[in-house]
């Protein structure tokens, strides 16, 4: 509904509800070329300048680095809010890789209702700089072309969900990140054009959820106060604003069905 | 491209019992190809490259998110060794990375078997070793096992 708290759900086949409803707008999104686009979020979000998946520094906080890393599929509203824009009720899916061991179905078919599948790849428009030429192509994916790549177990992630320190979580959650980018190959292995695969919000928001359920589990106390307050440009938020998922318009669920007012699901 | 490296062989120093091991891994250098570590105890030449968790001294791996060229201007990729007053903007993108590998149980039965230690990195990427800048895929200032009561 309109205004209201939108309802992360898992990655299913296209022709679930939710993600009906995300495919409409992820293509809408993608039509266009604005502030509003797809291009736009990807782009100067995450490249070329600009990434917030900032490899931890040891000098300053063991994990400050992670600490934003962990943030960054939390931060930025725009993804979000313009989804929201185009179809009222609109959000992010999770992709479990811990069960789903394989690129999902609808990230990889080529259509839906006989109409191209947003999901699928992204034809990235990065302009050019002094240095560098333009980039511009479809983005692709090599899924296990590194043969010593793995996807995190279920295991691995039920086990650092145990972990009670606020920073080894948050240090072995990003390393199980970069896995998943290892694991995924083609663009999703290179920081800079990454986030232009629609793949790639899947991915974070199932980081997002593990760190979700860890705070379910184990509260904020943990974090230092200094990295509170930490900026976390260019999204005008602190680390201290993002804690709260709620706050910030959303939720993980397991289902959640719109019912009119005439009963029945819409 | 795979590549080995062999740290080692040291004294552990390790004499008490402990409740969980860490291997630490400071400042990786992140302006490389992605690639995925793994972690062995006691085995320098790491030959079999199949089913590497089945091997008797396999420890764990990581991971490194990496960006392999520079997209934009001079000095866009450069990271600043010092900060000026009043700059408050995050650390650089490219800043060195730090991982840490929970090895607790390799660790014990590494050490049962005396108090010399190797640790074997055996890092794989799927670009090749002349797309990578320096010598080392995994470039790395050094490593720390830490263990806890």
């Amino acid at each position: 509904m309109a205004g209201s708290m939108v309802y992360r759900l898992r990655v299913a086949d296209p022709t679930a509800a939710h993600m009906g409803t995300f495919i409409k707008a992820m293509t809408a999104i993608q039509a266009r070329l604005d502030n509003k686009s797809f291009n736009f979020v990807s782009g100067s979000t995450w490249c070329p300048g600009v990434v917030l998946l900032a490899p931890s520094s040891k000098s300053a906080y063991p994990s400050a680095g992670a600490a934003i890393f962990t943030l960054a599929p939390r931060i930025p509203s725009t993804p979000r809010q313009i989804l929201q824009d185009q179809v009222a009720g609109a959000a992010l899916p999770w992709w479990d890789w811990t069960q789903d061991r394989v690129i999902p179905r609808a990230y990889s078919v080529v259509s839906v209702d006989s109409k191209p599948n947003p999901l699928r790849r992204y034809r990235m428009q990065v302009p050019k700089t002094v240095r560098n030429p333009a980039i511009s192509h479809n983005t692709v994916r090599s899924p296990g072309s590194n043969p010593q790549s793995r996807l995190p177990s279920k295991n691995e992630i039920d086990n650092v969900m145990l972990d009670t320190d606020w920073a080894s979580f948050s240090d072995r959650l990003e390393s199980y990140h970069d896995d998943v980018h290892v694991w995924v190959g083609g663009d999703m292995t290179n920081i800079t054009t990454a986030a232009f695969d629609p793949i790639f919000y899947a991915h974070h928001c199932m980081i997002d959820r593990i760190w979700y359920l860890w705070q379910v589990k184990h509260g904020n106390g943990g974090i230092p106060q200094a990295l509170l307050n930490l900026p976390l440009e260019p999204f005008g938020k602190t680390f201290r604003d993002v804690l709260d998922v709620q706050a910030l318009g959303y939720e993980y669920g397991s289902a959640a069905t719109p019912i009119n007012v005439a009963g029945g699901p819409q | 491209m795979i590549e080995r490296r062999v740290f080692g062989p040291f004294n552990h120093g390790i004499s008490g019992p402990f409740t969980r091991a860490d291997l630490e891994v400071y400042s990786i250098n992140t302006f490389r190809p992605s690639y995925v570590v793994h972690v062995f105890f006691n085995d320098i030449k790491v030959a079999n490259l199949e089913n590497l968790e089945e091997h008797p001294g396999y420890a764990g791996r990581f991971s490194v998110f990496g960006h392999p060229q520079c997209v934009g201007d001079d000095m866009h990729c450069h990271v600043p060794l010092t900060t000026r007053r009043f700059d408050d903007r995050p650390s650089h993108p490219l800043t060195p990375a730090f991982r840490r590998v929970v090895v607790t149980d390799a660790l014990r039965l590494a050490i049962s078997k005396g108090k010399r230690l190797t640790i074997t990195t055996v890092a794989s990427a799927t670009a090749s070793k002349k797309e990578i800048e320096g010598d080392y895929l995994l470039e790395t200032s050094g490593l720390q096992l830490v263990t806890y009561e």
